[in-house]
């Protein structure tokens, strides 16, 4: 006998919590009232979800941690030399040199010990957002509203303008870009709302990540490389955390007001904190699917255009456009310190691999070292 | 016609991401907070801008100073 299916099964998926069994998968054949339906009941289901899961605030269970004391950052070098604004900085992986691009139209690769300039690049605009360090420091990325990424091999010996390729392009300026744990691929964030790997030896697309309604500001690649997963801050308001590989964005946090202008993986590689013009900046966690921190002053107005972790997480530097540093403490969520040197907008700052010091780049033109 | 294949085609890539949102395995906050301060903790030793170097000599950025000849 045979069983005669008039409508698709229902399954119920079992989920650990239980509230969401109530799940109907439906077939590919749906009317849009039918898909718009589903859409609201899982919209209502998912706030329900993260409320219930949203159970005590971060710095209440931080209330009996000792508060940050010994907190002792001075200004202890000014890298003096670019013209103009400097808009990205990148420190490289033996924690000594600095790449950094400025609307001067130059790339300036600094010994951050000896504040020298050990190589000055002319770039092919002026226009340049975005720097990279090749993890094995034998070469450098940038671009910006050329729409494009050139690498530049650094070598002592030749003119380095003359060894350039571009290795990437979008149909928009480029925001930000990031080698992915080696110097063969290449992840870069656009204007044109996309973000993309390429590989950096044939300057192939390898993938492409779409997703957001406006533009890429940022992106940051997730510390464990086992993790396979990178996130990005957008225009359009909210962070997504991308699966490398299939190229689909698996999670979303909403809840910044304005632009995402940076966002930096917890070292725990669980967590995040971003940077926004709303003038605040947040923690998410992952695990939680959910913001669980926020960083905020009546006093402080403007937009944070950078941020960082230190090396335990428990710090986090921020760069506004009022040209001050803060420091949060991330867990009791309170303000530490105000770096106070720059004498204009700060564009980026960095942690310096080791943890040992933080690098900030202004619009004064100077960087600045803080250990 | 096609904005209606449009429409429908946009829906269902919502309706797949929502899904994707809804399976996810959360864990409270009141445990993530306990995993976060946690690693903080842990690794509050070698955070040198926390805790401060216990002798600026062992600081890489310290003010240079000068060397005397004899």
């Amino acid at each position: 006998m045979s069983a005669i299916v008039d409508e698709p099964s229902r399954i119920s998926p079992l989920t650990q919590n239980g509230d969401l069994h109530s799940l109907h998968h439906a077939a590919n054949g749906d009317t849009i009232e039918e898909l718009t339906k589903e859409v609201e009941v899982l919209k209502k289901k998912l706030e329900e979800e993260r409320a219930k899961f949203n159970d005590v605030a971060l710095n209440v269970v931080a209330q009996k941690l000792d508060p940050i004391t010994s907190f002792q950052l001075k200004s202890r070098r000014s890298l003096k030399g670019h013209q103009s604004k400097v808009l990205a900085l990148d420190w490289s992986c033996d924690k000594r040199h600095i790449a950094s691009s400025s609307q001067d139209g130059k790339l300036v690769i600094w010994d951050a010990f000896s504040t020298n300039k050990e190589h000055v690049v002319t770039m092919p605009t002026t226009w340049v957002m975005t720097c990279a360090y090749a993890p094995t420091g034998s070469c450098v990325t940038c671009g910006g509203l050329d729409n494009k990424i050139t690498l530049y091999k650094l070598s002592t010996d030749e003119d380095i303008s003359k060894q350039k390729r571009v290795i990437a392009s979008h149909t928009n300026y480029i925001s930000c870009n990031q080698f992915v744990f080696s110097d063969q691929q290449l992840l870069t964030g656009s204007g044109d709302s996309t973000l993309k790997l390429w590989d950096v030896e044939t300057g192939q697309l390898m993938q492409t990540f779409q997703g957001h309604q406006a533009d890429v500001m940022c992106l940051d690649i997730s510390p464990s490389e086992a993790g396979n997963i990178f996130l990005s801050g957008s225009a359009d308001h909210v962070a997504l955390v991308w699966d490398i590989r299939s190229g689909q964005y698996v999670q979303i946090f909403d809840g910044h007001e304005s632009d995402v202008n940076s966002v930096k993986f917890h070292p725990s590689g669980d967590a995040f904190a971003s940077g926004s013009d709303d003038a605040t900046c947040r923690l998410f966690d992952l695990r939680a699917d959910r913001q669980v921190g926020i960083y905020k002053k009546d006093s402080i107005l403007f937009a944070c255009n950078s941020v960082d972790l230190s090396l335990s997480g428990r710090l986090l530097f921020a760069g506004y456009n009022d040209y001050c540093i803060n420091v949060w403490d991330t867990l009791k969520s309170v303000r530490v310190s105000i770096l106070y040197a720059h004498e204009n907008r700060v564009t980026s700052v960095q942690v310096s691999p080791d943890g040992a010091a933080l690098a900030s780049a202004s619009w004064d033109s100077t960087i600045k070292v803080w250990a | 016609m096609s904005n209606q294949a449009a429409n429908l085609l946009n829906l269902r890539k919502t309706v797949q991401q929502f899904r994707r949102e809804a399976a996810i395995d959360r864990k409270k906050v009141s445990f993530v907070c306990k995993e976060l301060i946690n690693y903080c903790e842990t690794n509050k030793k070698n955070d040198v801008l926390v805790h401060g170097f216990k002798s600026q000599k062992q600081n890489p950025f310290r003010e240079e100073t000068g060397c005397t000849f004899f």
